[in-house]
């Protein structure tokens, strides 16, 4: 077992070591403070290893449970499955196994909390080695601001020209180390790592929110958004409609058959009148009060764009199918 | 004796109230956000589709070249950077100089269209804006011209739908992502850093605000600190603010990217760079980049660290145009576009270019 006051004393010396060194600049010695932590580091993983080597119920004894079933007197309730004499340990082996189970499982959590804390220590000491790494770096950093404040004309009057020439002085020479720090892996794996909890964070929170307020039977979010999606399948009908038109319209303007069909884009128009004034009529009921939509009134509005989206089905078809006849009396004549 | 010395008590209280104006002048800048009326050349909304929506510019001039401009926008950032303020617009002064000018501007994403993927932008909306600013201009044919990512959506486009494009602009247009050269940007977007499919489906769009800070990190020093270091002393030297608050409002205006479109940005671009290799397939439509024919002027800017040299000049050895031009000007990404080099550089390149193609 290490002496905490000697532990104390090297760390102490090493770190004074360092410090001196590091102001002159002589990274040749550079001495890790953090190697004492690597030894307590190491003075556990073989506390850990002792401890995971030994066995639960040898820590408990066998022995001592055969020795205290042996020392009950067999009753009706508890016969003896066996004679005690010859197999002292078989009467309790499935408890004895019961017991061996639930301490491997309670080994096998120590053995990973400590784990994970030993990788999370040696992480963040690490890091810390790193920035400590950094810091002639930084040194020259810092001497270049200081010759670029100095090689500038004059002195600032006020505030603004001092904390302008501040910039201009500060500019280039953090620009440089911070683009260099950014690019360097730790910074890299630690802002990835930022993001992806961010990102989980965000989805479980928003996901509780809302079965939250779906509970509460209030629309949310996702309630709008699917809407808006069924309004969207909407629209997307509507402009191969219009296309269909176009092109059909584009088609009887070359051809001499216009009179011919008249009727039919009378009653077309019609119908297509008809639809915009519906739309309208669907898209200010939604626009009209977001925050007192009811569930009630999300699904009555689902139901109407059903039914339109079914009469624009209609209409795509039978304009389709006068499409394709003026095509075989154009074939004909 | 007396008359100086409240002379100079009064000017030293002028001189106090000017400072507060100022700096409360600056503080509601920060406090805020940047406020300030873009977009101004007047525009007709001719079409719309979802929350996309085709502008048409109002000529300012006879209108002398008969093949009118789509101009095509990326997915980050918004639009109205084309048409910043009076004085310093390219729409305007494009429009001054007889052009018919179209912009398809995205628009907002909502939640609803988090599927929404190059496929439908490339094969849905634009040839159906086409559709639109053909009839609408008259025309046979048209010129379209991508800025950043709307350069690589038209150029998707121009290898698909040649039949009626006539030019192809690309302005700070990646088509090549090669990560030996992309610097910084190759790091953040590494598949060991960025898993594009776990933000997207945790977020549906990528919030506006994740996109802008992975720019901004580029040159954080630049943009979280020299920007509002030029802005103080703008304002205490009195010098016009219009500009500066325009560009900042445009800044922090980033929509958010739709989720699908993220995806397939991060991983088939820039992390697999299939583009170039022609492995890019829109609904099963493979994309060639050499059966692009138009002629084409390619724009990029040395100083652009968004989008580098080599990942905009990349296009010039893919095409098979016979007219074709790589340009570059001493600017950056936005830069380039915008502001007095802009008016000198880009603009005058453009129009100059267009002028001797566009059907007089």
């Amino acid at each position: 077992m290490m002496d905490p006051m000697g532990l104390w004393k090297q760390w102490y010396e090493t770190s004074a070591a360092m410090w001196s060194n590091v102001f002159e600049a002589g990274r040749e010695n550079y001495a890790d403070p953090y190697k004492v932590y690597q030894q307590w580091f190491d003075g556990l993983e073989g506390f850990q290893q002792t401890f995971g080597a030994m066995s639960w119920p040898s820590m408990v004894g066998n022995d001592s449970l055969t020795a205290a079933s042996n020392d009950r007197p067999a009753t009706a309730a508890n016969p003896p499955t066996e004679p005690a004499a010859q197999n002292p340990g078989a009467a309790l082996k499935p408890a004895s196994d019961a017991v061996a189970g639930q301490a491997a499982e309670v080994r096998n959590l120590w053995n990973q909390w400590f784990q994970a804390s030993q990788e999370s220590w040696q992480k963040s000491i690490a890091l810390g080695q790193e920035a400590v790494e950094l810091t002639p770096r930084w040194i020259g950093t810092l001497d270049q601001i200081r010759n670029n404040l100095l090689s500038a004309e004059g002195y600032p009057t006020d505030p603004l020209q001092l904390s302008t020439r501040l910039y201009n002085a500060t500019n280039g020479p953090v620009s440089d180390f911070l683009g260099d720090l950014l690019e360097r892996e730790e910074i890299l794996d630690v802002s990835s790592q930022f993001l992806q909890n961010y990102a989980s964070f965000s989805k479980v929170f928003r996901r509780n929110s809302e079965d939250y307020l779906k509970n509460l039977s209030l629309p949310v979010r996702s309630d709008i958004t699917r809407v808006a999606g069924l309004v969207l399948a909407l629209e997307e009908k509507i402009d191969n409609l219009e296309d269909t038109f176009e092109d059909f319209e584009d088609s009887q303007a070359a051809s001499q058959a216009a009179s011919g069909n008249a009727e039919s884009l009378a009653s077309i128009q019609e119908h297509i009148t008809g639809l915009e004034n519906k739309l309208e009529s669907i898209s200010n009921s939604a626009d009209a009060s977001p925050e007192a939509a009811s569930a009630d009134a999300v699904d009555s509005l689902e139901k109407r764009l059903d039914n339109v989206e079914g009469k624009i089905d209609q209409i795509l078809a039978a304009l389709e199918r006068s499409g394709q006849d003026d095509v075989r009396k154009k074939g004909a004549s | 004796m007396a008359e100086s010395a409240s002379t100079n008590g009064g000017s030293a209280t002028l001189e106090a109230q000017s400072f507060f104006d100022k700096y409360s002048a600056g503080l509601r800048v920060l406090v805020e956000g940047a406020q300030a009326d873009t977009g101004r050349t007047p525009k007709e909304t001719i079409w719309t589709k979802n929350k996309a929506k085709l502008y048409r510019y109002e000529p300012a001039a006879e209108k002398k070249f008969p093949v009118p401009i789509l101009m095509v926008y990326a997915l980050i950032n918004r639009p109205y950077v084309l048409d910043l303020l009076p004085g310093n617009s390219f729409v305007e002064y494009l429009t001054g100089q007889g052009f018919d000018v179209y912009l398809l501007d995205w628009g907002i994403p909502g939640d609803e269209d988090a599927g929404l993927d190059f496929e439908h932008l490339v094969l849905d909306y634009l040839p159906r804006a086409v559709k639109k600013v053909l009839k609408t201009s008259g025309a046979d044919e048209f010129t379209m011209l991508g800025y950043c990512m709307g350069g690589t959506m038209s150029a998707m486009y121009a290898s698909l739908f040649p039949e009626k494009l006539k030019n192809l602009v690309m302005v700070t247009t990646p088509v090549h992502f090669p990560r030996e050269t992309m610097g910084t940007y190759s790091l953040f977007t590494d598949q060991k850093y960025l898993n594009p499919d776990v933000l997207a489906d945790s977020f549906g769009n990528i919030p506006g605000e994740i996109i802008d800070t992975g720019n901004r990190m580029l040159k954080p020093v630049t943009n979280y600190v020299g920007t509002y270091v030029n802005m103080w002393e703008r304002i205490f030297e009195d010098k016009p603010m219009e500009s500066w608050l325009a560009m900042n409002k445009w800044v922090n205006d980033g929509p958010p990217f739709p989720g699908a479109a993220f995806k397939t940005w991060i991983k088939d671009f820039y992390q697999q760079n299939k583009l170039v290799k022609g492995e890019i397939r829109l609904r099963g439509r493979q994309i060639d980049l050499s059966k692009i024919e138009v002629p084409l002027l390619s724009v990029a800017g040395r100083k652009d660290h968004i989008c580098l040299l080599p990942q905009a000049e990349a296009l010039m050895d893919l095409i098979s145009s016979e007219d074709k031009e790589f340009f570059v000007l001493d600017a950056g990404h936005v830069g380039l576009m915008t502001g007095r080099g802009a008016k000198k550089g880009l603009w005058p390149k453009i129009d100059t270019w267009l002028e001797t193609r566009s059907g007089i």
